[in-house]
């Protein structure tokens, strides 16, 4: 029998500071929370959720002067798949949307929930493409990575997607089926004209990332592939990594 | 005419399965089940959730009549454990309350203290001299022997020989209705509102369990919301008639998700080892099978699944001599039980790859190969029975042979491609002894309307379709003269098990025996209102039609016929189409399928998705296309999850899947294009008439696929569902990794 969390739900970005504060470690932001409850088990998260999906975090999708998107914390994952912009700017984004989750959960999980999850798919090609998480308070951003809690004591607000003109991005899951599954592999790839940021998540490991030259120097950095990960799991991602790279590497060529 | 049952309010939405319906004042049904997988039960106290207010009843075997056990060949299954438990998940108490919460709190607060006991957890294991038992009688449930020939001086002349060990998952129904229902007390008796295929047999075991009369128990078996086999088998029927009885109340129990992936049969795990020859000129001389099944702790179907298995591992093939064994182990893994394809899909599924290894072997092409192989028409059956001849097996192998090519593939450093082909044949309906005959009913009801009645179940393949079209075509009426009432005890007449893809094979039966003595009532009772001979009568849209002076309405409507002569009745039975063998218990009728699948192999990852299948039911015309084509498209999604990524693992007894998110069904995004090409030919004098399409298309699909997968890697699965791991291990093998 499921355990029925317990919610509470912030008037502005202040009030759920606040309440977080108050609360301290008894209290977790969450939003949408469908992919958080595939964590979960059979049992809610002891902690008060502080349900961040109803806050005014600005525009889902902003273009910044810079180049780089602004990408709302809270935004849902289906919405943002649909946004013109994303279309348009990170079509490598809304492509790779379609193989997260199903479109009901796509309805109701979070980028931000989705990034700081800890098994969420596209906290990989994030990293690949590394943008950066901002906090609310002291304005910091953060890149994605260990030192990243999946239960931070600040309040993620928004995620900064570079600009990434002239890259070439790539991102692949392998999951058990051709829909809905959980990933079995994650990869994905920034490469530019002198330089490659590769990503990687091997099922039950966190995600590693590489920067290499390119053209590459091979072979691809073991640290990439999770010590103690299944064999098959790391030869999956090593194919992947080396298919999608040498495929690029034949377009430069040519 | 192609009306749907319940259409408009499955479009809806608005649909609703039989527990979905409980009256006002139902009690909440909860189950307590076996955390271990083996165990003694030491002790199992009730006594404070009796106690709790809001509490009505609660069960355990104490309550259940200590001879009462289920089973269909082999009776060993009590309704809730008695004295130990045998695989995780098994029900030990029930409990029905006021509400769910209050339900939940009294299963809280039984005690009960388990002892642990050896797991057995492998098939082999457990036939092991030492191995912990898990019935009285051992941990051989079934064993079945059979020879023909001489096998060891067969393979000796053989030119090419080969062996070959296949293991099959252990997959999981997976119907989106869950196992429950809902049963109503009376002072004398129940209405059990619960899916069972059987209503007539789910009423028997009832009142036998409870003491009553048959007559005192209404059993309402359908709509199903998906069975595919695992509402063939008693589930909580008997733990919600016996809560309903002792609450003299209503309750409504049902399964959760979790709870069904421990509770519901399963498809039996098959170890198959296989050697077959041919000569130089490629004709099969030999076959040695040795298998070994997972049966579960209970027997439930496995014998029977045993024996079909082992009836069918010839596939469509006519071999000078076989040597078979095979057995049926108990584990504590779940319960096998009854599945669309009962056996045959594992054992079609193994030879079918076998021949395909043994014809590259001997250097010929798979479809000749299997064509020069056919059983001959008039050929006795596989155990040497008598069965209906099956001339339609060259015309299969014809069709098969004349598919259109494959469109080319776009030529890829990641993929590779290939096309595998099966030609299979089934044993329709139940071996000797049954149940194979049936009965029905055909009336004119009071309202004027041609009404067939039976107990057959409409579970979404169609059943009620295919006999509303029937009635039309056969009593030339219109859409309102008729009507079909299926599915409960309430037919009157008991028309077996809608199983075995006998379902639509029986109906039609029916109504055809039916009709000459149900319209010779008609035409008397017409004739005598309307004071004219019979033969001046025509039965027609509406009614009866004077043919010497046709109008554009009826001389007499069905209702005023129904209203003058009273309700017109005509008991329908017939006789089962079997052969009674000593020593094995063999079918009679068969049905063939071939199919053809294609695959595509992602070098990269391991990944095998099927990309096309062809599959060419041998089934006569088919009555509703479209719920025929639905059958054979079903067919193939649930061969693709049995081939490429179904299995419901388990470890020491534990089950390890207990919801969707880890037990990976097929979605429509894995599944092809299905294309059907009925081959509808029948035999002029054939006795049968059409053969059912609900499990065939299922067994020529899956070896067509594991077939697609070994010509694209040049090496044929061992192991099924393929896992990703395997192919890139073949493909290592082969120095073919990108």
């Amino acid at each position: 029998m499921n355990a029925q969390p317990t919610y509470v739900r912030p008037a502005d970005v202040e009030d759920a500071i606040s309440i977080k504060a108050s609360l301290g470690p008894a209290g977790i932001y969450g939003c949408g929370l469908t992919a958080a409850q595939l964590g979960w088990g059979v049992k809610g998260p002891e902690q008060t959720i502080i349900d961040i999906a109803g806050l005014d975090l600005g525009s889902d999708v902003c273009l910044a002067d810079s180049g780089s998107m602004v990408l709302a914390a809270n935004a849902p994952l289906e919405r943002l798949r649909l946004d013109p912009l994303i279309s348009r700017q990170l079509p490598w984004f809304a492509e790779f949307l379609r193989y997260v989750g199903s479109t009901a959960t796509r309805n109701q999980a979070s980028l931000g929930g989705n990034l700081l999850w800890g098994a969420g798919d596209l906290e990989v090609l994030f990293a690949a493409v590394d943008a950066k998480l901002r906090f609310a308070g002291n304005g910091r951003a953060q890149s994605l990575g260990p030192t990243v809690s999946d239960q931070p004591e600040d309040l993620l607000i928004s995620i900064i997607v570079p600009a990434l003109q002239g890259q070439r991005i790539f991102v692949e899951k392998l999951g058990h089926r051709q829909a809905f599954s959980p990933s079995r592999v994650v990869v994905a790839g920034c490469v530019g004209r002198q330089s490659a940021r590769l990503a990687v998540r091997l099922a039950g490991h966190p995600v590693a990332t590489v920067e290499t030259p390119w053209p590459m120097n091979w072979p691809l950095d073991d640290a990439l592939f999770a010590g103690n990960a299944a064999p098959y799991l790391k030869s999956a991602a090593h194919n992947l990594l080396r298919g999608h790279l040498a495929q690029l590497a034949q377009r430069d060529m040519a | 005419m192609n009306a749907v049952t319940g259409l408009e309010e499955k479009l809806r939405g608005s649909f609703r399965y039989l527990a979905e319906g409980q009256p006002v004042g139902t009690l909440h049904g909860a189950l307590l089940t076996s955390p271990l997988a083996h165990a003694t039960i030491r002790r199992l106290d009730v006594s404070a959730a009796r106690s709790l207010n809001g509490v009505h009843a609660v069960v355990t075997a104490a309550d259940v009549p200590s001879d009462f056990v289920m089973g269909t060949a082999i009776l060993d299954r009590p309704p809730l454990a008695r004295g130990k438990v045998r695989f995780q998940g098994e029900p030990m108490a029930a409990v029905a309350a006021e509400t769910q919460e209050i339900a939940n709190a009294a299963i809280a607060l039984i005690a009960f203290e388990l002892e642990p006991l050896p797991i057995v957890s492998a098939p082999g294991d457990a036939l092991n001299e030492g191995a912990a038992k898990l019935h009285d009688s051992g941990n051989l449930c079934s064993s079945f022997i059979y020879s023909r020939g001489k096998v060891d001086a067969d393979f000796e002349e053989c030119a090419h020989v080969i062996d070959h060990r296949l293991t099959t998952p252990r997959q999981v129904p997976a119907a989106m209705e869950l196992e429950g229902g809902i049963c109503i007390p009376s002072p004398t008796g129940i209405e059990l509102r619960a899916a069972t295929h059987s209503p007539f047999y789910t009423r028997s075991l009832i009142a036998s369990m409870l003491g009553l009369p048959e007559r005192d128990v209404r059993v309402i078996g359908s709509p199903i919301g998906g069975s595919y086999g695992g509402k063939e088998e008693i589930h909580i029927q008997p733990v919600l008639a016996l809560l309903a009885w002792t609450a003299r109340r209503p309750v409504r129990l049902i399964l959760d998700r979790p709870q069904s992936m421990a509770f519901a049969t399963t498809r039996h795990p098959f170890e198959i080892a296989l050697k077959i020859g041919c000569d130089r000129a490629g004709r099969l001389l030999a076959l040695a099978a040795d298998v070994l099944v997972d049966n579960g702790a209970y027997a439930s179907f496995g014998p029977e699944v045993l024996d079909t298995g082992m009836e069918c591992i010839q596939s469509a093939y006519a071999f000078r001599s076989v040597k078979l064994r095979g057995r049926l182990a108990y584990t504590n893994n779940g319960v096998g039980g009854a599945f669309r394809g009962f056996g045959a899909l594992q054992t079609l599924t193994a030879i079918e790859l076998a021949v395909d290894i043994l014809a590259r072997k001997a250097g010929h092409d798979p479809l000749t190969f299997r064509r020069i192989n056919l059983a001959g028409a008039n050929d006795p059956g596989p155990l040497g029975q008598a069965i209906i001849p099956q001339p339609e097996l060259p015309k299969v192998a014809d069709a098969l042979s004349s598919l259109p090519a494959w469109r080319d593939e776009t030529p890829s450093q990641r993929y590779l491609s290939g096309t595998g082909y099966a030609l299979v044949r089934k044993g329709e309906g139940f071996a000797g002894g049954g149940p194979n005959g049936a009965s029905g009913v055909l009336a004119l009801t009071l309202d004027g309307q041609v009404m067939f009645q039976s107990s057959l179940v409409e579970m979404g393949q169609g059943l009620e379709t295919t006999v509303r079209n029937t009635l039309l075509a056969t009593f030339d009426l219109d859409e309102a003269d008729i009507g079909c009432a299926t599915g409960s005890t309430d037919a009157g007449a008991d028309s077996g098990p809608t199983s075995a893809s006998r379902g639509t094979q029986i109906a039609l039966r029916l109504i055809r025996a039916g009709k000459m003595p149900f319209l010779e009532k008609l035409y008397v009772g017409a004739a005598e209102i309307l004071q004219v001979p019979m033969d001046a009568l025509r039965l027609g849209p509406g009614g009866f039609y004077q043919r010497m002076a046709p109008q554009n309405k009826p001389d007499l409507s069905l209702s005023d016929l129904a209203a003058s002569a009273g309700e017109i009745v005509t008991q329908i039975g017939i006789p089962g189409i079997e052969t009674m063998q000593a020593g094995a218990n063999v079918h009679t009728l068969f049905t063939t399928c071939a199919a053809r699948a294609r695959v595509r192999i992602d070098r990269w990852t391991g990944q095998v998705a099927c990309t096309g299948l062809d599959l060419l039911p041998a089934c006569g015309p088919p009555i509703s296309p479209v719920a025929f084509q639905g059958q054979m498209t079903g067919a193939g999604a649930q061969a693709l999850g049995f081939c490429l990524t179904e299995h419901q693992p388990y470890e020491e007894g534990t089950v390890m899947a207990s919801n969707f998110d880890s037990y990976f069904i097929p979605t429509i995004a894995d599944v092809p294009d299905v294309n059907v090409h009925p081959v509808t030919w029948l035999a002029p004098d054939d006795p049968v008439g059409i053969r059912g399409g609900g499990e065939i298309g299922l067994n020529a699909a899956a070896p067509a696929i594991a077939n697609a997968v070994a010509s694209a890697l040049d090496a044929a699965p061992t192991h099924l569902p393929v896992r990703p791991e395997w192919v890139l291990d073949a493909l290592a093998r082969q120095g073919r990794t990108p």
